[in-house]
């Protein structure tokens, strides 16, 4: 088929439509038949309160913790503020939210917990929707110096001065009024899944930064003398996190390439 | 069941359980993808990146059938993830057409689009939303998603007979059919896909259930969704009304409905 320019009316016509849905303005009430018994503005009104749910409810879908925390009043308020500030230009509902975190620290700078746990359910999100691949690696057989581990796509590690991810366990429990300040210590997570169910350690300071590294391609042994530098680093620890990497879901393969 | 339909945007972007559960469920049962993001009506075109993560579901899950809507959904810049009327006139039609042309060559497939509800329309419109349905699918090519439950909805919100809309569509272009159900809102009928199929959409399910009687058919139910049995009564309801509707019909060589001759 020959490709034809779209007429200008037309690009007008579904870009102020599209303007007034989301600003909520009536710029073409003098162009709209309505349906039923509507008049044009109450019409318009539908497609223009379809946006606000749609959205609102993507964002909710994602951030359930972080409503918790704020209550719903606050919440809706964030998120209204958030439609203002970031129109969707994904073709994705899902994926809306994914300025989220960011937004929320620039809103509640002197409550940056909410940011932390914001991000918190966002790289849950991303946990959801990573694949699993098969795993075939014998740890035994892993030569330290030279091996490096490939982890699975829903390896996350997350690191925060507040401890998150209780605040995020414990989100349906939380007593009315409660402190933030409760949660004030640093905290250390690797998030993984197996089979589809989401798995959950928190570490030690030396174990998030081998497991980091490890993460970023180092060998075992570079892994734990660049960790090493930094603080003492025991045996309990380094034996506890090999227990953890050994368990389904956390590596998918070991690359027996000689380490560069 | 006979087939299950999937939203294809719920399954795209995600390697996670959605896409587990879909391959598993294709082992046993056909489906067709159903989006709602290709905006087959957008003045500015379509989306390449949208149209190559379709694609790739699409070969990973070989539908019998890829559809989506015949309205808009986005400009250049932002998305309004709703179906937003278009205008009825020969030069959107063109565009629809050329932006279905691009995704059939894209995916490879025929695409069938889907009559939406909607609670305006444009002053501008040219023609009928039936006439400009069957203009699109004359420039195109493609098929038709016939929504009898959005028939009936925009035949009362915009006040003409729906059997008028059914009856100029051919049976050979419909290539699947939905039923839903809609919520009267006192000042109009709001298609929310969160009620049972209504009375008078049955009873235009059964007025066609001849002429479309090779067409798959399916329920969609996206809000407020019951225990399954109660879907799967549903869906055996539209069964029943074809199976009695065929009672006195055959379906000859050439794939046409007659009424069968009884021997004396």
């Amino acid at each position: 088929m020959k490709k034809r320019s779209a007429p200008k009316s037309i690009l007008n016509l579904q870009k102020n439509l599209l303007s007034d849905v989301r600003d909520r303005k009536t710029s073409l009430t003098n162009r709209i038949v309505p349906g039923g018994k509507l008049t044009a503005k109450k019409a318009i009104r539908i497609y223009q309160q379809g946006y606000v749910v749609r959205l609102t409810d993507a964002i909710a879908a994602n951030y359930k913790a972080l409503w918790y925390a704020l209550g719903d009043k606050k919440f809706f308020k964030l998120c209204e503020d958030y439609r203002a500030a970031h129109p969707s230009t994904t073709y994705n509902l899902n994926k809306y939210g994914d300025k989220l975190p960011a937004f929320v620290a620039k809103k509640f700078p002197k409550l940056p917990y909410l940011h932390h746990l914001a991000k918190f359910e966002w790289l849950l999100f991303e946990v959801f929707n990573a694949a699993e691949k098969d795993a075939a690696f014998d740890l035994s057989k892993v030569d330290a110096e030279k091996d490096l581990f490939v982890f699975q796509p829903s390896v996350q590690l997350f690191s925060s001065p507040f401890r998150i991810y209780d605040l995020w366990r414990n989100r349906k429990k939380l007593p009315k009024g409660y402190s933030p300040k409760n949660f004030n210590s640093d905290e250390f997570v690797l998030l993984y899944k197996y089979r589809h169910g989401h798995y959950f350690a928190v570490l030690t300071l030396n174990q998030f930064s081998i497991l980091h590294l490890l993460l970023k391609g180092k060998t075992i042994t570079q892994a734990i003398v660049a960790a090493g530098k930094k603080a003492a680093i025991s045996e309990k620890e380094v034996s506890e996190l090999f227990s953890l990497i050994a368990s389904p879901g956390v590596v998918a393969s070991v690359n027996h390439s000689p380490a560069g | 069941m006979g087939f299950f339909e999937i939203i294809s945007e719920n399954y795209i972007d995600t390697e996670g359980r959605p896409r587990a559960v879909l391959r598993q469920l294709r082992e046993t049962y056909p489906i067709c993808m159903h989006g709602v993001s290709m905006s087959l009506g957008s003045a500015h075109g379509l989306r390449k990146d949208y149209l190559k993560r379709l694609k790739s579901l699409a070969d990973e899950t070989e539908p019998f059938l890829v559809s989506d809507h015949l309205c808009f959904t986005q400009t250049n810049a932002h998305n309004s993830h709703d179906l937003l009327p278009l205008p009825f006139t020969r030069a959107m039609a063109q565009v629809v057409a050329q932006n279905i042309d691009a995704a059939q060559n894209a995916l490879q497939r025929t695409l069938a689009v889907e009559n939406v509800s909607s609670y305006l329309t444009w002053r501008e419109s040219e023609m009928t939303e039936w006439d400009f349905m069957r203009e699109v699918l004359r420039l195109s090519g493609c098929k038709i998603l016939l929504d009898i439950n959005n028939v009936y909805v925009n035949a009362s919100n915009h006040g003409y007979d729906a059997m008028d809309f059914l009856n100029a569509i051919d049976a050979k272009d419909v290539a699947e059919i939905h039923m839903a159900g809609f919520t009267d809102m006192g000042d109009y009928l709001f298609d929310t896909h969160s009620k049972p199929v209504h009375k008078n959409v049955w009873d235009l399910f059964e007025a066609v259930a001849v002429k479309f009687a090779a067409v798959p058919a399916m329920i969609e139910r996206d809000d407020d969704i019951p225990a399954f049995p109660v879907l799967e009564k549903e869906v055996m309801r539209m069964a029943h009304i074809r199976e009695r509707s065929l009672s006195g019909v055959e379906v000859t060589r050439h794939g046409s409905i007659r009424r069968r001759e009884t021997k004396k």
